[in-house]
């Protein structure tokens, strides 16, 4: 009977050091385990086995949609994952036997990367308990269990109650948005906006690519600062429903993100995250520095599937930073349709 | 003063039209034109198209109701690299002066057209630009999205607009000659029309889907050695990983080095080909397909089938049904899309001049 490597792997997580032989051996243990308790996986995998980490066969985020990929029956997730579903009218569903593994890592990480972030907490996104199917809302339930939220009954961020809260801060405050919240709070800020405390903390997630609303990021971080006051710092987080880890990206003064704005597009990744940049064509690695479609073996997802094939592209600088360039542009739809850039401008 | 016959006129057009499309048959590399096919691929879509269009396929273009335009854009989006040539050489037929819209990924075809057309003396033109001048007619076929876009852009003129749809293959019968046939409608074009089968869909049992299944894969992979498959657009590859793992776990999956067929329930049926990949489905009956089709029924192209009866098929909203090895073989002329597609570019003037 093969053992769970749970054990080691929450060991390996709470170390929180790169060894990337342990952590090879780890994906190579835990795939081999997965596999035989995933039906759905082994499936997938059509019995190959890799020799390394790179060749763990990974399986595509679509594929939540339509497929259970647990390691126990799914009837015992104790924790279930949606994503919204807007594409396609289907939602991929990540299920967690629990989210012991998932607290772990988002903690262990944030921690490590934000060691100076305020304990004071205001969210745009919705509580964990009016939105549990959320991965975004469980994250932020565990960074932040006493935050604030300001969120309307219709799950929308609340703009007005947001600037009553920070009018009152007087010490620094960690505001969790998505880009679209953040756009949103900063499209109903009162006049001239005002100015944080200094060390004030700005968590960004949600992207602003390809997405439902093509933000640009650096009219919405000038934005930010302008009506937040400079004494904050801007940080990015990546994270997706189909992943247990998140990525976080170095906090920013306004002085540092006018001399290096791209530093705000480089996350840095856990030690339990193997991240590859491949070729979205054959699905094979790229060297580092080649931008290209992002896979991602992650260790903290026991009980699903570690290895996630996304929609994103990004570029790894090394195995410890990568650069998120956005979403995968759309594949060309097949049938008299095709392409239309050309259509005229669109 | 003599006035020109406008029949001979329109007799010297067509000859004119068939020596271009000629000239263009006798391209020396059309797999430098085919937006990346294999040269053998090329050189077979190019004659299939070419071979289409015919004198009296013309002819009866000029039978049309109405006034042809005086200036007409035909928008070419990528894929099917030939779908230009038959409305420009019917637009030309009718003595129009066409501008080809060429995609920017992939002009060449479009570039190569002109200059057979021009070499004879038609006035037809070639642009890249997204910046259209004002014209008396569109035709244009491309996505939902950017037919949405020209007709707004187009509001004043005549426009014969075409989105995105797709093609299946029914059947009962589960012969090795069926699976040629549909492989060949498969390979073709490398599965980049609309034209191209997503799916076979059988009458039957899983069991005998499974059957068929394997027909079609052999199938395939001859095809593949006579027919290699050209460049494969990478942006493909993630959706085509995904078909196949959902086909490894709720069905079956077999695989070539440059094809696939995937027998999953007909639920996983997916309204969009790729490059040949192709669906195998099971089903009890048609009624079972006219509820599977039911969200996608004004997206059906095509339906090859070996059925006796059509009248079901139409009903769901097919606007060509036909054998099995004739899908990507449509008669020159056919409505498009459940219209004539020149229709809607003609001008019917309210003639009142009888009486006092």
């Amino acid at each position: 009977m093969l053992a769970s490597p749970e054990k080691s792997i929450r060991k390996f997580i709470e170390t929180c050091e790169y060894d990337a032989q342990e952590m090879n051996d780890l994906a190579l243990r835990l795939f081999h385990w997965q596999v035989r308790h995933n039906p759905d996986y082994a499936a997938i995998t059509a019995g190959r086995r890799p020799g390394g980490i790179e060749e763990v066969p990974a399986v595509p985020t679509g594929l939540f949609r339509d497929l259970t990929l647990t390691c126990f029956p799914p009837e015992r997730a104790a924790q279930v994952f949606r994503t919204s579903g807007t594409t396609t009218g289907r939602p991929g569903i990540h299920r967690m036997l629990n989210s012991a593994i998932y607290d772990l890592s988002a903690t262990t990480w944030y921690r490590r990367c934000l060691p100076r972030a305020p304990g004071r907490h205001l969210s745009l996104i919705p509580s964990a308990s009016s939105s549990p199917g959320s991965s975004l809302s469980h994250m932020v339930a565990c960074l932040a269990p006493c935050a604030t939220h300001a969120v309307s009954s219709h799950g929308r961020p609340d703009a007005s109650l947001a600037w009553n809260y920070l009018r009152q801060v007087r010490e620094p405050v960690t505001i969790f948005a998505t880009a679209l919240g953040l756009h949103h709070l900063l499209s109903h800020s009162p006049a001239g906006g005002l100015v944080l405390p200094t060390g004030s903390l700005l968590m960004i997630t949600g992207g602003f690519k390809g997405r439902s609303l093509d933000l640009e990021p650096q009219e919405l971080i000038s934005r930010a600062f302008g009506l937040l006051g400079d004494g904050i710092r801007w940080v990015g987080e990546y994270g997706m429903t189909e992943l247990s880890s998140q990525l976080w990206s170095r906090p920013l003064t306004l002085q540092e993100y006018g001399e290096q704005p791209t530093e705000s597009e480089i996350y840095r990744i856990p030690p339990w995250l193997h991240v590859m940049a491949t070729d979205p064509g054959t699905g094979a690695p790229l060297p580092p520095g080649h931008e290209g479609q992002l896979r991602f073996i992650d260790l903290a997802n026991l009980h699903s599937v570690l290895a996630i094939e996304t929609s994103d592209l990004g570029t790894l600088l090394d195995q410890h930073r990568l650069h998120l360039r956005g979403r995968l542009p759309g594949a060309r739809c097949r049938g008299c349709s095709l392409d239309v850039e050309e259509a005229l401008g669109h | 003063m003599a006035t020109e016959n406008p029949h001979r006129t329109a007799g010297i057009r067509l000859d004119a039209v068939l020596r271009a499309l000629d000239r263009l048959l006798r391209h020396p590399d059309p797999a430098a034109i085919s937006d990346g096919l294999s040269p053998p691929m090329a050189r077979r879509c190019l004659s299939l198209a070419v071979g289409l269009i015919d004198r009296p396929g013309l002819e009866r273009v000029l039978d049309l109701p109405g006034i042809p335009p005086r200036d007409v854009v035909v928008v070419a989006a990528r894929g099917v690299f030939t779908a230009p040539l038959e409305w420009v050489a019917m637009l030309c037929a009718l003595g129009s002066r066409v501008l080809v819209k060429a995609p920017a990924a992939s002009p060449e075809f479009c570039a190569a057209m002109v200059d057979c057309f021009q070499a004879e003396g038609i006035p037809v033109s070639l642009t890249m630009s997204r910046q259209l001048p004002p014209v008396d007619a569109v035709l244009a076929m491309g996505s939902d999205s950017s037919m949405k876009a020209i007709a707004s852009q187009h509001h004043q003129a005549r426009l014969s607009l075409h989105g995105h749809r797709f093609s299946l293959v029914v059947i009962r019968e589960q012969t090795m000659a069926v699976a040629e046939a549909i492989a060949d409608d498969t390979t073709l074009y490398d599965g980049r029309g609309c034209y191209t089968p997503v799916a076979v869909v059988l009458l039957g049992s899983r069991r005998e889907a499974e059957a068929m299944a394997d027909k079609l894969a052999a199938a395939l992979n001859r095809a593949g050695r006579l027919w290699p498959l050209g460049r494969m657009d990478p942006l493909l590859g993630p959706e085509r990983r995904r078909r196949i793992g959902l086909a490894r776990v709720r069905g079956r999956a077999l695989l070539g080095r440059d094809w696939a067929v995937l027998s999953t329930p007909i639920r996983y049926m997916e309204p969009a080909a790729l490059p040949r990949v192709l669906g195998v489905h099971a089903i009890a009956g048609l009624e079972q397909l006219e509820d599977e089709l039911a969200p996608w029924a004004r997206q059906l192209a095509a339906c090859a089938t070996d059925l006796s009866d059509p009248a079901r098929l139409l009903e769901m909203g097919f606007e060509r049904i036909c054998r099995p090895g004739h899908l990507q073989r449509p008669p020159f002329g056919r409505n498009h899309g459940l219209r004539e597609p020149l229709r809607p570019l003609m001008g019917f003037p309210s003639l009142e001049l009888e009486g006092p």
